[in-house]
């Protein structure tokens, strides 16, 4: 039951914020792919909460989870008693994706699983940052008692062990060792394997639902087949969490897209994701940041009421996440590496510098055209399938498309600009995290990719039977 | 000019089979190397601190505390500023010895000697006016200040 208890809190979060229909089995995969997300992402702040406000670890997380989740399940109640029905689908659901392609997705998604397990066997203690950072961080959580506060203590070094990234993960793995009674290896490693494996749920099925079965598919074989992607999702560090909530936001608000009428939930639900990303990262603040300014750029001033409906209605969703972050940045972290480490002069010095450019700029190109079993993706072969099959960008999914694209391209150009300022010694700082930066916008950036490829041209039995079917009359 | 639906299917099949041929590459190459359960680095390092970590715990530094910091190489290369080719152990052995705070230095009351192999700790000690307090084997000490 406590294992369930974040995914039971996500249903009911989603259940609450999605417009009451008959879902297709992708809707209902997106559905579940969020709820374990957003789930996680809850009982995280939970048990954060309850930390701050216990002084140590106790049940209280515990029970305010289930007073969460009776809350949210009543509300949840009340509203499917005042609501019927609705007989709609969003996008394609009805759809037939052609068998031939079905097999070779379950076949990618039997490979992906078994280079996930390899992973980590190579790595049972995950990655070096997983140990050295996220790990660590748990372990003084669980095993300080009072002290765990010892965790942001100015004597780690902040070159090293980061004291001042958020939470997130840490806080989940210390909340999966208290309810297990001990430090078992197992809990970061299924806390890792449920984002991995949600993320690549989350961006099939929200591609199913927005573009048809067909794209779905192959946008769950290219996130499945992305080396990378599953190499920092099995080495346990926050990378793929922070991709995860990043994807939710744009999934969320192209789903809000889609509805002729502005709703409140997906908005809410936007807000909470990204607020997520922010507790997962320091990376995820720079979403946080572009997310907003970005959203209002492609409602355009034709949307603009809608537009500042929507914010408010994020803004709610962002305030949990954001509380707790904003204690975790003003009570709790030391102060970041990157910023500490500067000087007005020598960061003019460093932006003045084209060499420093280039080299980010070779070096992140070389990560992400070279094709081998490590790279990060194969976006080579990506491209070709975009040439192969076109890209047209349909009018209901432009500003969807705008989002994600944007979204994505600032970040790659935040991370970049933050590579140029950097007070550490650059082939460094590059060498040991490029490849995990490029993965945190591999998820975005198929989603933006499948926004924009051309639908797949109907089958000749399709039109066969869309020209024997009677007008007017539901296929 | 090829049709849609035949365009459709290349850049379906290019799609699966690249990236299945990436996938079955990565599976065999890793698996060629893989370590045994326990036999990963940091559990390797972390199985020999134990003792440690329960001798800590024993007088009363189990939730929180300092202790100071020794191995064979220098303290600057206990902690490297900005190079990823060294510095593990010392890493190590704070993720192994949590929530005690570890300090890169032999300048406290209580300190850990990350000392394994074969060579004598008896210069380190002297140069940095340490005594063993408990040896507890692999090359792992607790030491203190010499009087």
């Amino acid at each position: 039951m406590i294992v369930l208890l974040p995914f039971l809190t996500g249903l009911a979060l989603t259940g609450i914020a999605w417009p009451r229909r008959k879902a297709e089995a992708a809707e209902t995969l997106l559905l579940a792919a969020l709820a374990l997300g957003l789930g996680l992402g809850a009982a995280s702040l939970t048990f954060f909460a309850s930390l701050v406000a216990a002084g140590t670890i106790t049940s209280a997380f515990f029970v305010t989870e289930v007073v969460l989740l009776l809350v949210l399940g009543r509300i949840l109640l009340a509203r499917n008693e005042r609501s019927r029905d609705e007989v709609v689908t969003a996008g394609r659901g009805r759809e037939r994706a052609p068998r031939l392609l079905v097999a070779a997705t379950v076949v990618m998604l039997g490979l992906a699983v078994a280079a996930y397990v390899v992973l980590f066997l190579d790595k049972p203690n995950g990655g070096w940052d997983a140990w050295m950072i996220w790990n660590l961080r748990a372990r003084f959580l669980y095993r300080g008692g009072e002290h765990w506060k010892d965790a942001f203590s100015t004597l780690l070094d902040k070159n090293h062990f980061h004291a001042d990234y958020p939470l997130l993960l840490p806080a989940l793995v210390a909340r999966g060792w208290t309810c297990a009674g001990a430090e078992s290896r197992l809990v970061p490693v299924a806390i890792a394997a449920v984002f991995t494996g949600g993320t690549i749920a989350l961006l099939g099925s929200s591609v199913a639902v927005l573009r048809g079965k067909t794209l779905g598919l192959l946008a769950t074989i290219a996130i499945a087949g992305t080396p990378d992607f599953l190499h920092y999702g099995g080495s346990l560090c926050s990378d793929v969490p922070l991709a995860f909530f990043v994807l939710a936001t744009l999934v969320l608000l192209a789903r809000e897209d889609q509805e002729s009428e502005p709703t409140r939930g997906f908005p809410f639900l936007a807000g909470l994701s990204a607020g997520l990303a922010a507790w997962t990262k320091n990376e995820g603040l720079l979403f946080l940041a572009l997310i907003v300014p970005v959203r209002l750029a492609t409602h355009g001033r034709s949307g603009l009421a809608r537009a500042v409906r929507e914010l408010l209605w994020l803004g709610a969703g962002l305030a949990a996440p954001l509380a707790a972050l904003a204690y975790f940045k003003l009570a709790l972290a030391p102060t970041n590496d990157l910023i500490e480490g500067q000087s007005a002069g020598g960061f003019l010095e460093k932006v003045a510098d084209v060499h420093r450019w280039a080299y980010i700029a070779r070096e992140m190109t070389i990560e992400l055209v070279k094709i081998e079993h490590w790279g990060t993706s194969f976006l080579p072969v990506l491209a070709g399938f975009i040439v192969i099959v076109g890209a047209k960008v349909e009018p209901a999914h432009r500003r969807s498309f705008a989002l994600a694209a944007w979204v994505t391209a600032l970040l790659a150009l935040g991370y970049f600009l933050v590579y140029v300022a950097s007070p550490h010694k650059l082939e460094y700082h590059v060498g040991t995290s490029h490849r995990r930066l490029i993965v945190q916008l591999v998820p975005a950036g198929l989603f933006a990719l499948f926004l924009a490829v051309r639908a797949p041209a109907p089958s000749p039995g399709t039109l066969r039977d869309a020209k024997m079917r009677e007008p007017g009359k539901p296929d | 000019m090829l049709d849609a639906r035949t365009r459709d299917r290349i850049g379906a099949a290019a799609l699966t089979l690249v990236g299945a041929t990436i996938l079955i590459l990565l599976i065999v190459q890793t698996s060629r190397s893989l370590p045994s359960w326990d036999g990963e680095a940091v559990t390797i390092l972390e199985r020999r601190l134990a003792p440690l970590r329960a001798d800590l715990a024993a007088r009363g530094l189990s939730e929180t505390g300092k202790v100071g910091y020794v191995s064979r190489v220098s303290q600057g290369e206990n902690l490297p500023g900005d190079s990823s080719s060294g510095g593990r152990d010392f890493l190590a052995a704070q993720y192994a010895l949590a929530p005690i705070l570890l300090v890169n230095s032999p300048d406290l009351p209580l300190v850990i000697g990350d000392l394994p192999g074969p060579e004598s700790v008896a210069p380190i000690l002297s140069a940095n006016r340490l005594a063993i307090e408990t040896d507890h084997g692999s090359g792992a000490y607790l030491l203190r200040r010499a009087e």
